[in-house]
């Protein structure tokens, strides 16, 4: 449950900035001549190492954008993610690789010559995946025999998901061509392949699966470097 | 701007109400057990058995039936064989024992987070071991798959 902590951190951050919009407004600007970036952004989610240290878990996921238009920028996530779902009837695991695409529109006016970001967007994103079960317990009301878990490795190969996740997120300038950003998510399961006798609990990139329900929830913690290509 | 305040709080309610549900709810069947049905050896018609104890050399319990022409007994989930001993007249002098073994194929079948699995049996064959006073005079698999509780799946003469 730390991960609720850092949740909590980041959904304050956001407040912070949402609610204080002078606060990011302080930076001294006296150059007449703005100069607006536009070129390629690449990062790296950084709550997927937060995550590491607190779950069983392991993953990586790179971020790119590109600046289209005054407000508008195309996004590409790439990623994977390796996570061990653990409960009293059941030792699994779900790893897999995803590709997330969609735009990030700032709804934040900045100051001339100020390159943050608030943003509202979209992803379409697929996953391929597999699941595999190490160990299950049997439900069984009656204790005759001994409730010992089953052990037995079973292996589903060649899943696959896809969904569509609504995001709201801030990107900060820390310095210069340095950003730091984090997004809340909200993922709507559109189709997924399952197993004939399992279910997916996880989905890379989609986050946690809860039963008889399309929607998942995710955060993400982002360090972003400008390439600095283009300037108007 | 109120939008997006709007949307961000819709988010984080999202977010708190989504937890799974991780309890197994009652109405979800579990682990279908087997029903054995008495019939009389001549006559073919339903015959109680009374002071009937079933115990097996895998289990430390024990199950006892006072007078019954129906029981419904669960199967070992962690191995393909139940040996079971089944005791007529338990309580009296005239106590018979039998040792049936039963063989199955295990079929796991995934209910949810909460529950884990169910097992689903296939009966492969049924063996009542020879001694020289056997109470039970033969048997029949009547349904050799275990996938619920509604009907008979052996029937035992006696």
């Amino acid at each position: 449950m730390k991960l609720l902590g850092i949740l909590k951190f980041f959904i304050s951050l956001i407040f912070i900035l949402l609610f204080n919009s002078n606060l990011t407004s302080q930076t001294e600007q006296d150059s007449l001549i703005t100069k607006n970036k536009y070129g390629i952004r690449i990062g790296l989610d950084i709550s997927k190492q937060i995550r590491m240290l607190t779950e069983e878990y392991n993953g990586l996921s790179l971020y790119g954008d590109i600046k289209i238009k005054e407000r508008l920028f195309i996004v590409a996530e790439v990623g994977r993610d390796n996570k061990n779902i653990n409960n009293e009837n059941l030792k699994s695991k779900f790893s897999g690789n995803y590709i997330k695409t969609g735009l990030n529109y700032n709804l934040y006016n900045n100051l001339p010559g100020l390159n943050n970001e608030i943003y509202v967007g979209f992803r379409i994103a697929t996953s391929k995946f597999e699941s595999e079960v190490f160990e299950y317990s049997i439900y069984n009301e009656d204790q005759y025999w001994s409730q010992d878990r089953v052990q037995e490795n079973i292996l589903y190969k060649d899943l696959n998901a896809n969904w569509i996740e609504l995001v709201v997120g801030f990107n900060t300038e820390l310095a210069n061509n340095l950003f730091m950003g984090a997004s809340l998510r909200l993922n709507r399961m559109i189709k997924q392949k399952e197993p004939a006798n399992f279910k997916n609990l996880f989905v890379p990139g989609f986050n946690k699966v809860t039963e008889n329900n399309n929607f998942g929830t995710a955060i993400t913690y982002s360090i972003i470097y400008q390439i600095p290509i283009i300037k108007k | 701007m109120n939008k997006l305040k709007s949307l961000i709080l819709v988010l984080l309610f999202l977010l708190i109400a989504c937890e799974p549900d991780d309890i197994c709810l009652d109405s979800i069947e579990d682990t279908p057990k087997l029903i054995l049905r008495f019939f009389d050896k001549e006559t073919t018609k339903l015959k109680s058995v009374t002071n009937f104890q079933i115990s097996s050399l895998d289990s430390d319990n024990s199950l006892f039936f006072g007078e019954t022409d129906s029981i419904a007994i669960p199967l070992n989930h962690k191995v393909d064989l139940s040996n079971f001993n089944f005791t007529i007249n338990s309580s009296n002098t005239n106590s018979n024992s039998d040792n049936i073994l039963i063989n199955y194929n295990r079929n796991p079948i995934y209910k949810s987070v909460g529950c884990g699995y169910i097992l689903n049996y296939t009966i492969e064959s049924l063996i009542i071991e020879k001694d020289s006073n056997n109470w039970i005079d033969r048997y029949n698999i009547y349904k050799s798959n275990i996938e619920n509780e509604t009907t008979r799946h052996i029937e035992i003469f006696h």
